[in-house]
């Protein structure tokens, strides 16, 4: 008897296992790709919390639980294996038999039900239970075609930009690891040129470097990873709180509106740019750095006095520029004045009706309080902006009629050079003004940065150290040094990487790209002297243009894995331009190896930052759309 | 396994061996028809009346005189006609002379062809209802009453009626309770064409087949007690049951065919017919009844029970069909 029960009991385990494979590819299999593309439109559309993914898994555990415990019959089991073996059901007959013995009159039938009995257990000790419960998993089916189908399109919704900084709070990473990805600490790879400008914040002392330096501290512990990124937000507020203080006390303080300020000598570090004999102190005023332009401006006087006639001319006729940019500053901010006008006449109208209004009752003449609390607060606040407007304005008045005073003909190289120097110190004194705001803003842009890059700091780990590493080494490269002008492109033996150097020249044939090779790093960028159509001059980084690629480029990189790149001298044709040149450096893969992230996750990040930076900084519309513009451009186009 | 173990082993194979050369004997004389050779060895087992359908010329009663000098039992034919009396089939009183003074006289029982081991009712469907009638006490009981006298008939009784089921014209069918009282009806089929050409060699040269009996009546009686005495699970009790049920319209495990084309379903004899039948097929296969036995001998045993409806008899329903369906829907435990 135990012999049937032996052969019955590995039956019904084969049957739980069979059981199971058909459960799980019918049931568990479709039932978790519709749960998991639920899940993920719940949490990509709804705002689910992503811990509801764990549910796909749910029907493995279900229909694993339900084939291990389902109670099975031993008499139908028996009947399945008298089936398979066509044994008319001599062993589930022996199971009764031995379970409830037949009662008749006659002896002979007991008998015989013990005798069909242990003939049953003769017969099954013979027998082999795999082939009665054969072990097949089922195909797919098209239910399981469309789930799938269904959460690839799930996962194509994008995840909301504001939960993306949360996954690491419920990704499907064990605790511990994710632990250890939080101390590693935060790759701040993309915020140097954040830190670059905070730099430059904490060159003056003042509240707002104090801040600025803070801000580098916090950036720099979060990278070392001893400040986690709750940690450093909490920290950023601390801070925007502290420079909202400083810019109240700054606002105070203000006797001119900073931004005419700042319109006037944009203006003015324009027109002066134009101008050869003023293009450096057009720079240094664009630079934001007064004491410098005011240096440029003194010595382009200095030179005009002692050049003679022809660059007397060449200054006042960058005077005459400067006079005409600034009647055109003085038009536009004519207008913003009549706004700031219009909307105190507004506000002052809405005062004056509040104020006469009669509340109906309690709770309306404390909403008529507080909105003519509003309103007083709003007049008060636009009577000093008019009022700084005014000053600005007297201030842009006194350029021009300075302005007028350096173009005006006829004039002594001395009298010349005093009224641009008196020119050049108002100019310079404005500067520093627009700049106290100017910083103040920075520094709130740099803290809305920063908050904005921890929170998007998702990705942590070597690619994004590897990644700051590249950005450094680019950084210092592309800081290279002047390539002297009119030399042959000849790097040192030991060159390690070449670099592609685009020139921008004014009125020459734009966007030759000059190989070169250097020592160190980037030295002999732009190297090279041309021969044939024109020859190299100018300045700044990367001088030079030509008509194309030069020569020389193929293979540059040498075999890959190699440090050693195959270097080819070239003499490069350039052509003779006129203008400033402005160099671009293009990173090519010879420095780091190739890209090994994708293009467009890149180019993902980098429109996130941009976007942000264009919705947090005052733009001009136009400077808005030109970025826009760019990253249309370069988007990817696959 | 234990002496009285080995006994019973030992008396199933000799039921084996004695069935099987019963059916070599009756295999001398009859070609094919191993289902209706099978029927009617269960029948005679059984100690059931079979009725056997087919056209004429299938060797039906070929079979049954050869089946009855197989057993080595008395065997009577009956021709069965219109003007047949039941008086011609049980038998009459008739006045016998008193030789002595030849002045008197007494009725004495003269007893008809019933009193035989193996009756034949060849055409029983071409006599009266009042003729057949009169079989249905010797089929039910094993008596006849003649005459203010009941008179038992000798054992085992069997009889084997045919009839032909194209002949509508004259015929008289029979009635429900005469047809509840056998045990089997078996359909005989058309033989096939091997077994046709058998049968030419067989009936048109030389050749003439003897049968030896190889049972006698003493021997059928000890098959009968052995098979009866096959045990026989709750289980297949309870299916056997459920089968029968599912053959009424008004029974839940009815299949829809069931329902709408049966006026009647089969009988408690119904049910005895399929289980006794079932332990003689498990008892041939030499181990205890299942299922399949019941599946097996179903048909014969309900099919002459269930009673179609006026819409199934003009649907053409075959009852075979309706009580496949029984079969297939009915579940087991």
């Amino acid at each position: 008897m135990s012999g049937i029960r032996g052969l019955l009991g590995a039956v019904q385990r084969r049957e739980r296992l069979a059981d199971a494979a058909v459960a799980l590819a019918r049931v568990a299999l479709p039932a978790g790709l519709w749960i998991a593309a639920g899940a993920l439109l719940g949490i990509r559309l709804l705002g689910w919390a992503p811990v509801i993914l764990w549910a796909c898994a749910l029907p493995v555990p279900l229909v694993l639980g339900w084939a291990m415990l389902r109670p099975r019959s031993l008499r139908k089991t028996a009947r399945r294996v008298d089936e398979h073996y066509g044994l008319g059901d001599q062993l589930g007959s022996a199971l009764e038999f031995r379970a409830s013995p037949p009662k008749a009159n006659d002896p002979r039938t007991a008998a015989l039900a013990l005798l069909f009995a242990d003939n049953a257990a003769a017969l099954a000790a013979g027998l082999d239970p795999s082939p009665v419960v054969p072990l097949t998993v089922p195909g797919p089916r098209w239910i399981d075609g469309a789930g799938l189908l269904a959460v690839g399109v799930s996962m194509l919704i994008p995840i909301p930009q504001a939960r993306s900084a949360e996954v690491g709070a419920w990704c499907i990473i064990p605790p511990a690891v994710a632990v250890a990805s939080e101390q590693a600490g935060v790759d701040m790879a993309l915020a140097e040129p954040l830190r670059q400008n905070l730099q430059a914040l904490t060159q003056d002392k003042d509240e707002v470097a104090a801040i600025a330096k803070r801000m580098l501290e916090i950036l720099d512990a979060l990278e070392e990873g001893t400040m986690d990124r709750a940690e450093a937000l909490a920290e950023l507020e601390k801070l925007e709180e502290a420079l909202a203080q400083a810019e109240q006390k700054l606002e105070l303080n203000l006797d001119e509106d900073p931004g005419m300020l700042a319109d006037t000598v944009r203006e003015l570090a324009d027109a002066l740019q134009e101008h050869e004999i003023t293009e450096k102190a057009g720079d240094a005023f664009e630079q934001k750095t007064p004491q410098e332009a005011e240096d440029a401006m003194a010595e382009a006087a200095e030179a005009a006095e002692a050049g003679g006639k022809e660059t007397d001319e060449a200054l006042r006729k960058a005077m005459e520029e400067v006079q005409r940019r600034l009647d055109k500053a003085a038009k536009k901010q004519s207008e913003q004045r009549k706004e700031t006008d219009d909307a105190l006449d507004e506000a002052e109208r809405r005062l004056r009706k509040e104020k006469k209004r009669k509340p109906k009752d309690a709770q309306d003449e404390e909403r008529r309080l507080k909105k003519k609390k509003d309103l007083e607060k709003r007049v008060e606040q636009l009577r000093r902006q008019q009022k700084r407007e005014q000053e600005a304005q007297r201030r842009l008045d006194q350029l021009r009629r300075q302005a007028k005073d350096a173009a005006r003909k006829g004039q002594s190289p001395g009298q010349r050079k005093r009224s641009t120097q008196k020119l050049s110190r108002q100019a310079s004194e404005a500067a520093r003004k627009a700049r106290g705001a100017r910083r103040s803003q920075q520094a709130r842009d740099g803290i809305q940065e920063a908050k904005s890059f921890i929170r998007r700091a998702g990705k942590q780990g070597e690619g994004q150290n590897r990644r700051r590493k590249q950005f450094k080494r680019f950084s210092k490269a592309a800081k290279g040094k002047q390539g002297k002008q009119g030399k042959d492109g000849k790097g040192g033996k030991q060159g390690k990487s070449s670099l592609l150097v685009e020139g921008q020249v004014g009125d020459g044939p734009p966007n030759m790209m000059m190989e070169g090779e250097g020592q160190g790093q980037g030295q002999g960028e732009g190297q090279g002297q041309g021969q044939g159509e024109g020859q190299g001059q100018g300045q700044g980084e990367g001088q030079g243009q030509g008509d194309g690629m030069g020569q020389g480029s193929q293979d540059p990189f040498g075999e890959d894995r190699a440090l050693a790149t195959n270097k080819t001298t070239v003499r490069v044709k350039v052509k003779e331009g006129k203008g400033v040149s402005r160099a671009e450096v293009i990173r090519d893969s010879s420095q780091k190896g190739f890209a090994t992230e994708a293009y467009r996750d890149i180019y993902t990040d980098y429109r996130g930052f941009a976007q942000s930076a264009i919705d947090n900084e005052t733009l001009p519309a136009a400077r808005r759309r030109a970025v826009r513009r760019y990253y249309q451009l370069i988007q990817p186009r696959e | 396994m234990t002496a009285a173990a080995a006994n019973h082993q030992n008396e199933i194979e000799a039921l084996q061996r004695d069935l099987a050369a019963l059916t070599e004997q009756i295999g001398k004389v009859i070609v094919g028809q191993d289902n209706v050779i099978s029927g009617v060895i269960t029948c005679l087992l059984a100690g059931g009346h079979g009725l056997l359908e087919g056209v004429p010329g299938l060797g039906k009663t070929l079979l049954i005189r050869t089946v009855a000098d197989a057993v080595d039992l008395d065997f009577a034919r009956v021709q069965f006609t219109p003007d047949l009396m039941p008086a011609d089939i049980v038998g009459t009183s008739v006045l016998r002379q008193n030789d002595a003074d030849s002045r008197g006289g007494m009725l004495e029982f003269q007893p008809g062809p019933v009193f035989s081991n193996i009756l034949l009712a060849d055409e029983i469907n071409r006599a009266t209802p009042k003729t057949q009638s009169a079989l249905l006490e010797a089929m039910a009981e094993g008596t006849v009453t003649a005459a203010g006298e009941t008179r038992p008939l000798p054992q085992p009784f069997l009889v084997l009626a045919t009839q032909n089921p194209l002949e509508m014209e004259g015929t008289y069918p029979l009635p429900e309770a005469q047809l509840d009282r056998f045990l089997y009806k078996i359909q005989v089929n058309f033989p096939t064409e091997d077994d046709l050409m058998q049968i030419l060699d067989r009936t048109t040269g030389t050749h003439s087949a003897t049968v030896d009996p190889v049972v006698n009546g003493e021997r059928l009686l000890e098959m009968r007690a052995l098979v009866r005495a096959m045990p026989v699970t709750k289980s297949l009790t309870r299916y056997v049951v459920r089968v029968l049920r599912a053959t009424h319209p008004d029974d839940a495990r009815a299949p829809e065919t069931i329902k709408r084309y049966v006026r009647f379903g089969g009988s408690p004899r119904g049910a005895q017919s399929i289980l006794l039948a079932a332990r003689i097929r498990a008892c041939q296969h030499g181990r205890s009844p299942s299922t399949d036995d019941v599946k097996a001998v179903a048909l014969p045993a309900l099919r002459h029970r269930v009673i179609l409806n006026f819409e199934g008899e003009a649907e053409g329903i075959s009852i075979d069909d309706c009580i496949g369906q029984v079969l297939e829907g009915v579940p087991k435990d």
